[in-house]
């Protein structure tokens, strides 16, 4: 993975020399709040309902089990001994206090890590293919282009006052693991016919109160070109995005007002004019980026380990629906690629304890190279695992909680903080999660019901991602009271696809009994066990689930 | 008001004396000094009494003010509110795209943690907010010994500056 | 019948606060300053806007009553007053601290 160098250390300790002074200048009076919270937000700190919330970058959700351990520490030190994953990769802290930061920040970049710009209207944390570097549908590995848009955007002294928070994903492989048709800016690695390396650009995608996939307004960018035209996307947006309407500031409704086809012709204009400046990458800047994320020193094993597959057939046939759920193929013969479910019926989707931290580093240090993943999804990821030692992690990862085989399944529920910590939050979403999860304990139900995702937002901002959740819920207020509207058909995949309200909002703990309903309807209903949920969902329409959620005496 | 300026030569300062007179739209051109006028009224000064400023906003469209650009010794530009971003893109497009030399000033929101972004997009001059500690402001410019990205202060992205070593 | 109380968040640690009688702040909604109308109410909310210095972005929130206990009156003020509802003390998982505040 990257490695700092004097730079980069310099620029994350001067960072937190930087915010002690500004917090030293609120406490002081010397700014007043209006003045210092777009310095907090964009240092990741917000105030939430009952303490402040530090939300610290993953970039492109790539850890070191050096930072994990890191991370364990400070979450017991300055916090209440958990913290959580999100969906852009990140970890939040619940409870810091506010003179404590500084000193967060301190241990943070003694091991490369920061909080710069995980909120405010400024270019957020870059996020990417959880199996990135091991992907077997690959172009090309992300993360050294991640890397360099990371230091490109980090202060970037043009774009620290964007209209509205700006988010890019990269992937590099055919099937999108990062879903960037919902992003600002979503960017493909692709191969021209003569194998130059170029991205396609994605651009005005989002969900939030307008939910839109983004078109694509350029097919083809050359390499070299990468940071320059993301420079001219955003001066555009910058100049053009509207300010009058927060609602309204968002790139894509930009993008959706003149039209896709003229923001591109406005891009091209503008990246005309800078193409051949200084941003423009030669192929050793690139390859500076590249010689960090090499595979790691692989032994040579056969793919079919003998070890495995005695296991595999034996007792434990929980080490066999581990395997069919949470582990997948790895391009390297005799590894593969480990997925550990962080949603356990015992916690909240995504909450992670400084204990499990540790352990979890431990765990990483001797299967997986000493480094994992965090996703989009909430989950961890040990990317190169040999096949001989899956029988050994998994009875580790049985103990610490991590085995729950889920991923990908109704119970692999996406899920953000919610009314219980936000103060953005109209409804809560952890407890309608917590019901979700208990009706379908019963995992034998689960394998039948195949591939699943369900994820739940507390407020139209979508950090649950509810509107590429095979089924969304979206809590609302309504006079307030919580209520929640559920969605169907959404997507992040390849097949990107927008969620549609099924019918009129829910009380609290109806949710999860209708949620139960759609599942029902859907295996009624579904071709064979080969059709998933969105396939059917596509095939039949609305319908028959709204019958079932609405007129279950009917249906 | 208090006015602070920075370049690469001088460093960061406190500037005493302000010689320039602002005008509105209607007031009449006095018969000598330094003046600033608004955009929108710069074709009709054909002769100035002494140097000529023109005042806009980031929304501006820097197309309008480049053909006048060559007489211009001052470029005021009102920043309304500190979360708007735009004087940044327009200081930039005045310093690159247009090539303008002259003095380029943010006045209005101006807050001692935007001073080092305003000065990297190519700003030299700076109204700092009233109320606000010019001594504090004044070490805003420091608080940085490294940058990542090329902009108008620099032309060298860090990628480049590690390959030089 | 609709109650008034002025609440914030405490500046270095972000945790509630509602106005006291006395006006000072206090963490527990038992002990709030209650006036009878938002009319009431607006002079301590001005008052609270000058408290920069220990406090961040105070705001008159709605109270009804339950028995004899202050009750707000939306579900974001009730998480408010008690604490999140799903942590993972409260699932009995860890040992952390978590103060327990009560409701009124």
């Amino acid at each position: 993975m990257y490695q700092y160098d004097a730079f980069d250390r310099r620029i994350v300790e001067e960072r937190a020399h930087q915010f002690r002074e500004q917090v030293v200048r609120r406490i002081d009076g010397r700014i007043t709040e209006l003045e210092f919270k777009p310095l907090r937000l964009q240092n990741g700190l917000y105030l939430q309902l009952h303490a402040y919330m530090l939300r610290i970058a993953i970039p492109y959700g790539l850890l070191s089990s050096k930072q994990l351990r890191v991370l364990a520490d400070v979450t017991r030190k300055y916090d209440r001994g958990y913290a959580h994953w999100t969906t852009r990769q990140n970890l939040q802290l619940n409870w810091p206090k506010l003179e404590d930061v500084p000193k967060i920040l301190d241990e943070l970049a003694a091991v490369e890590m920061h909080a710069i710009q995980t909120s405010g209207n400024c270019i957020r944390n870059i996020t990417s293919d959880p199996y990135a570097g091991v992907a077997a549908d690959e172009v090309a590995d992300p993360r050294p282009y991640c890397e360099l848009m990371r230091q490109w955007s980090t202060f970037h002294p043009e774009f620290a006052a964007l209209p509205r928070k700006f988010k890019l994903a990269v992937t590099g492989a055919a099937e999108d693991r990062a879903a960037i048709a919902v992003h600002d800016i979503g960017i493909r690695v692709v191969k021209s016919d003569a194998g130059e390396i170029g991205f396609a650009f994605y651009v005005g995608g989002g969900q939030g109160r307008t939910p839109l996939l983004a078109p694509c307004i350029n097919a083809f960018v050359p390499e070299a070109h990468l940071v320059s035209y993301t420079e001219a996307i955003l001066r555009t947006y910058n100049r053009l995005g509207r300010r009058d309407n927060k609602f309204k500031a968002r790139i894509k409704i930009l993008v959706k007002a003149v039209g896709a086809e003229e923001f591109a012709r406005q891009v091209e204009e503008e990246h005309a004019h800078i193409a051949e400046g200084p941003l423009k990458l030669a192929r050793e800047d690139i390859e500076g980026f590249r010689r960090f994320f090499r595979p790691p020193m692989y032994e040579v094993l056969r793919d079919d380990d003998p070890t495995l597959a005695a296991a595999l057939l034996g007792k434990d046939r929980g080490l066999a629906s581990w395997f069919a759920h949470n582990v997948a193929p790895h391009r390297q013969p005799g590894y593969a690629i480990v997925n550990l479910s962080c949603k356990s019926p015992d916690l909240p989707p995504g909450d992670v304890t400084a204990d499990q931290m540790d352990a979890v580093a431990d765990l990483a240090d001797r299967f997986s190279f000493g480094a994992l993943v965090v996703t989009h999804r909430q989950n961890l990821v040990f990317t190169d695992v040999k096949k001989r030692d899956l029988p050994a992690l998994y009875a580790e990862l049985t103990r610490l909680g991590f085995a729950t085989p889920n991923v990908g399944k109704l119970t692999d529920i996406v899920c953000c903080p919610g009314l219980d910590y936000c103060s953005l939050a109209n409804a809560r979403s952890i407890s309608v999660a917590k019901q979700v999860a208990e009706r379908f304990e019963e995992l034998s139900k689960l394998y039948a019901v195949g591939e699943l995702h369900l994820n739940i937002s507390g407020c139209i901002n979508a950090c649950g991602h509810h509107h590429v959740g095979h089924i969304g819920v979206l809590g609302i207020d309504k006079q307030g009271h919580e209520f929640y509207q559920l969605m169907l058909g959404g997507s992040s995949g390849t097949d990107a696809s927008l969620g549609k309200v099924l019918g009129h909002a829910l009380v609290h703990d109806e949710v999860a009994p209708a949620v139960e309903r759609v599942v029902l309807a859907y295996l009624a209903h579904r071709a064979g066990p080969e059709e998933t949920f969105l396939e059917a969902y596509r095939r039949l329409g609305p319908a028959p689930f709204k019958e079932a959620v609405y007129d279950p005496a009917r249906a | 008001m208090t006015l602070l300026a920075h370049d690469a030569e001088r460093g960061a300062r406190l500037v005493e004396d302000d010689p320039w007179l602002d005008l509105s739209d209607e007031t009449p051109l006095p018969s000598h000094g330094d003046v600033v006028v608004p955009l929108a009224r710069l074709a009709d000064v054909v002769e100035a009494p002494g140097r000529l400023a023109a005042r806009v906003d980031g929304a501006s469209d820097p197309e309008l003010l480049a053909p006048h650009l060559h007489r211009l010794a001052l470029i005021v530009v009102e920043i309304p509110k500190f979360t708007d971003g735009r004087a940044y893109s327009l200081a930039r497009l005045l310093r690159s795209r247009h090539g303008y030399r002259g003095e380029l000033r943010a006045v209005g929101y101006v807050l001692r943690d935007q001073l080092f972004y305003l000065w990297r997009c190519g700003f030299d001059s700076f109204a700092l907010a009233p109320g606000k500690d010019p001594a504090d402001a004044l070490a805003a410019f420091t608080e940085w010994s490294v940058t990542y990205q090329p902009a108008e202060d620099h032309d060298v992205p860090i990628w480049r500056r590690r390959r030089a070593g | 019948m609709t109650l008034w109380t002025v609440t914030a968040n405490r500046l270095l640690d972000g945790s509630v606060a509602y106005l006291s009688a006395d006006r000072r702040w206090t963490s527990e909604l038992a002990r709030a300053w209650v006036a009878a109308s938002e009319a009431e109410a607006q002079p301590l909310l001005a008052w609270a806007l000058g408290q920069e210095h220990v406090i961040c972005d105070p705001y008159l929130l709605e109270l009804g009553r339950e028995g004899d206990r202050l009750v707000p009156t939306s579900a974001r003020e009730r998480i408010r007053a008690e604490g999140p509802l799903v942590t993972l003390a409260r699932l009995g998982y860890a040992p952390a601290a978590e103060p327990q505040r009560r409701v009124g």
